[in-house]
């Protein structure tokens, strides 16, 4: 069952009436689990057990942290067999081509033939073995309790708003949630809908058409080497992709999860408004950032052990981030890169302050904001060069190409020629410039309180000139090739 | 309060969709060519006034002329068919049809009766099922004998033809009028090419198992046809167009009335395949392709088909009632298209 499906709306409109129809919490848990649990089997089939299995391991696991004395050697013990046991299970599946080919080698040596070895990435498996891990650590530090409910537990990990891509919720602002029984709301009706719309609008609007561009060029970058210009615009086109498709899918599961009155963490704050790259790190999939913060940074250390070993840390973290993201060596790269950034830019600041003040920009005037903003953007644009190639030759590639970019005659013909017509273009694009527009806007005015004080026939005109915009413009149905969500295969 | 509101926004969001659908919603046009499925011009005639309603595949839509028909023997019919239409869809066809006409007959074009899901094409599906009014009967034959893969293009019409934003032109936006401008050929699409064909019988064998096998799998939606017009009182024609070679559908057509025959009293059949059943009929000149007379062709079965149902059936001549004077008008409207392609296609 795709997001962006009339199915995965009538069966969110289906839960949510049979949820509210029902009297009891527990009831409703318990019905909430097993659409969840339906809804990932439309998705995944048989590989469901792995998340029951994951689901089972970070249950036992925490009861176990959770009776041992606190911070007992017990309760280490319990706690670093429950990581590893998870983690094991996400480095077995999601770098499943190694190990595969490290079972035949141990199959080799013993002079006999392996089973053939049919791995699939179970959907979603990076993100819920690391909510099971930062729920571990929480019950081990005393920051959550232990739940002894199984559905209540199973529910954390698997409810479907985020079983798929995240966001990666925490025990301490989840669990209690689950465990309260919530009335029916109107107005938590009107602001999921209204979420879940902006989310298909990212989706559908800008992120798939503008996809189309992107993959076009990405798949064979030198067929396109005579036209640097169009190479330079699907990676531009790229960012803007990764961005709305994976802002817009964390809309529409905020938003799914808002009707049934539960929050779920945001993932985005207006990233590519930030003027430098440790603040794009702030800014962009918070969830998984602040995951990285409370589970793997400030467990190494910090800030809090000197210059040095800060610098060692960020490493560490953007290199961990980025096999998180996929085995594969362009993602490696990426990571460090990005690391990379934060600590040159550290290191520079005294050097840029310096050059700044003799051309007259004075620090938090526009000027120089507008020209850090910039920066901060072609920095992580250039970064997700890395991210987006197949490999570390096309990347260089594409970069030799991005850095000396020519327009040629042929650029127009050539940009039409990738997939999308000149209207689709016009309206991917356009879309993508409301929106980054109108959060631009909102560091300076709340859209949220505006929209609601406007008469309500001007408000049911905008919803209706938005859902139009979406059923009209998206890219979707049986002429488009759909794309499936990209944080889908992490 | 917040009830009545909400239930407002709801309205107003299923109209906005729904004229979202109708206006990206290419209408269909004989003058676009486009064969079948005519369900804006079947909605458009008046309730209760049509005679005999005709269903089938493009075998019925290329061959049979209601206004030949009407101006022959003064009977009110409507060729309502549908591109490579499957039997299983002509059923839900034919209950819809109920909900706004009483035919005296229903025909049945009976080539259909050969096909099986390895016929089935998902574009033509999507036309025959797509094209019904929104109804219970549209649903159902989107959701028991549609597959999945076309079910969500069949129901919601923004799903498939949202994409046409691009093409849009003024008379998408014309909803009152979009696709009833070739109201008055009432289905019927008119082919102006000929091509000659053959004319040596087919011969079958008195046994075909391969070919009882089609009729088997059709004999289900058959019964349901039948036995619902036999329930509001309509006679079932199972009719088989000229072919040429003639007489390939033959078989399918006798297997099927003898199965039919032999539980309702209200099935007769008719071969118009077989040589000489329609007077006139040339097979060098009267034919578009092997499956399918062009317009010289559809006027001679028209005529043949009227007169047959006139006697067989003692249908009335429609011609000086009250209620019948738009057929006048469609009358000359037809004349003056055919007259206008026929010049064309001369030059």
């Amino acid at each position: 069952m795709q997001f962006a499906s009339p199915a995965y709306l009538g069966f969110v409109a289906v839960a949510v009436a049979v949820y509210f129809a029902l009297p009891w919490i527990r009831a409703r848990n318990a019905w909430l689990l097993l659409a969840s649990y339906a809804f990932y089997w439309s998705i995944a089939g048989r590989w469901t057990g792995v998340l029951l299995s994951v689901t089972v391991l970070g249950y036992v696991f925490g009861l176990l942290v959770g009776r041992a004395p606190a911070r007992s050697r017990a309760a280490r013990a319990w706690l670093a067999t429950g990581i590893v046991l998870t983690v094991a299970t996400l480095a077995f599946f999601k770098y499943g081509g190694i190990t595969a080919g490290l079972l035949d080698s141990v199959w080799e040596l013993a002079g006999a033939r392996g089973p053939a070895l049919e791995l699939l990435l179970p959907v979603g498996i990076s993100f819920w073995t690391f909510m099971t891990v930062g729920y571990l650590v929480d019950v081990y530090r005393g920051d959550a309790a232990p739940t002894r409910d199984p559905l209540a537990h199973a529910l954390f990990v698997g409810f479907f708003g985020h079983v798929t891509a995240g966001p990666i919720g925490r025990a301490g602002q989840l669990l209690g949630q689950l465990a309260e029984k919530r009335r029916f709301g109107y107005e938590a009706m009107r602001t999921g809908l209204l979420l879940m719309l902006l989310g298909f609008f990212r989706k559908l609007v800008i992120a798939d058409p503008l996809g189309v561009v992107v993959d076009a060029v990405y798949k064979d970058p030198h067929r396109y080497g005579a036209q640097p210009i169009v190479i330079t615009l699907a990676t531009l086109a790229f960012a803007l992709q990764i961005y709305f498709d994976f802002s817009g899918y964390t809309d529409i599961v905020r938003g799914t999860a808002k009707l049934f009155g539960i929050d779920l963490l945001p993932n985005f704050d207006r990233p590519y408004f930030s003027a430098s790259v440790k603040e794009f790190w702030r800014r962009w999939h918070m969830s998984l950032m602040g995951w990285f913060k409370d589970y793997l940074y400030i467990p190494l250390g910090g800030s809090r052990r000197g210059r040095l070993r800060r610098y060692g840390n960020i490493l560490i973290v953007f290199l961990v981030s980025g096999v998180w993201h996929g085995a594969g060596w362009t993602f490696v790269a990426w990571g460090l890169l990005n690391a990379a950034y934060q600590i040159a830019g550290e290191l520079l600041a005294p050097a840029r302050d310096r050059v700044a003040g003799l051309v007259g920009l004075s620090d938090g005037g526009a000027v120089r904001r507008v020209l850090a903003i910039l920066t901060t953007f072609a920095l992580t644009t250039g970064a997700w060069v890395l991210f987006r190639s197949e490999t570390l030759a096309d990347a260089r590639y594409i970069v030799g190409k991005i850095v000396r970019p020519e327009l040629t005659g042929e650029t127009l013909s050539t940009l039409l020629s990738l997939g999308l017509t000149a209207e689709q273009l016009a309206v991917a694009s356009g879309a993508a410039a409301l929106v980054l527009a109108l959060e631009a806007l909102s560091f300076r005015v709340d859209l949220g309180a505006w929209l609601a004080s406007r008469v309500l026939p001007l408000r049911w005109a905008l919803y209706q000139a938005a859902l139009l915009a979406v059923v009209i413009f998206g890219y979707y149905g049986p002429v488009y090739d759909a794309a499936a969500f990209a944080y889908f295969k992490f | 309060m917040r009830l009545a509101k909400a239930l407002a926004f709801v309205a107003l969001t299923l109209v906005t969709l729904t004229l979202a659908g109708n206006v990206v919603k290419p209408g269909r046009s004989v003058f676009a060519g486009d064969g079948g499925a005519a369900w804006e011009d079947f909605s458009a005639e008046p309730n209760r006034t049509l005679d005999v309603v005709m269903f089938g595949n493009s075998h019925l839509f290329d061959s049979v002329d209601p206004i030949e028909m009407w101006r022959a023997e003064g009977i009110a019919a409507f060729t309502h068919g549908g591109p490579a239409q499957m039997l299983k869809v002509t059923r839900w066809w034919v209950r819809e049809t109920f909900r706004t006409q009483r035919p005296r007959v229903v025909v049945i074009e009976m080539s259909s009766a050969s096909y099986t899901d390895r016929n089935y094409d998902p574009e033509h599906q999507i036309v025959n099922v797509g094209y019904m009014p929104m109804s219970d009967n549209r649903i159902a034959a989107a959701t028991l004998d549609t597959p999945s893969s076309e079910r969500t293009s069949a129901l919601f019409d923004l799903w498939q033809y949202h994409s046409r934003w691009t093409e849009l032109t003024r008379a998408d936006f014309a909803l009152a009028t979009k696709g009833r401008d070739d109201w008055f050929m009432k289905g019927y699409l008119p082919k102006f090419e000929s091509r000659p064909v053959s004319d040596t019988l087919v011969v079958r064998p008195a046994s075909d198992p391969f070919a009882d096998g089609l009729v088997a799998y059709n004999i289900e939606a058959l019964e349901d046809i039948v036995s619902r017009c036999e329930r509001q009182g309509t006679q079932v024609l199972l009719l088989v167009t000229p072919t040429g070679p003639p007489n390939i559908y033959t078989y399918y057509l006798n297997n099927a009335a003898e199965q039919l025959a032999a539980d309702h009293g209200n099935v007769r059949a008719l071969d118009l395949s077989e040589p000489g059943a329609v007077p006139g009929l040339s097979y060098e000149r009267d034919f578009f392709d092997g499956g399918h007379v062009n317009h010289g062709g559809a006027v001679k079965v028209s005529r043949t088909l009227a007169r047959y149902l006139a006697q067989t059936y003692e249908l009335p001549d429609r011609r000086s009632e009250a209620g019948y004077g738009a057929w006048d008008e469609a009358v000359g409207l037809h004349d003056s298209y055919i007259a206008s392609e026929t010049a064309g296609s001369a030059r």
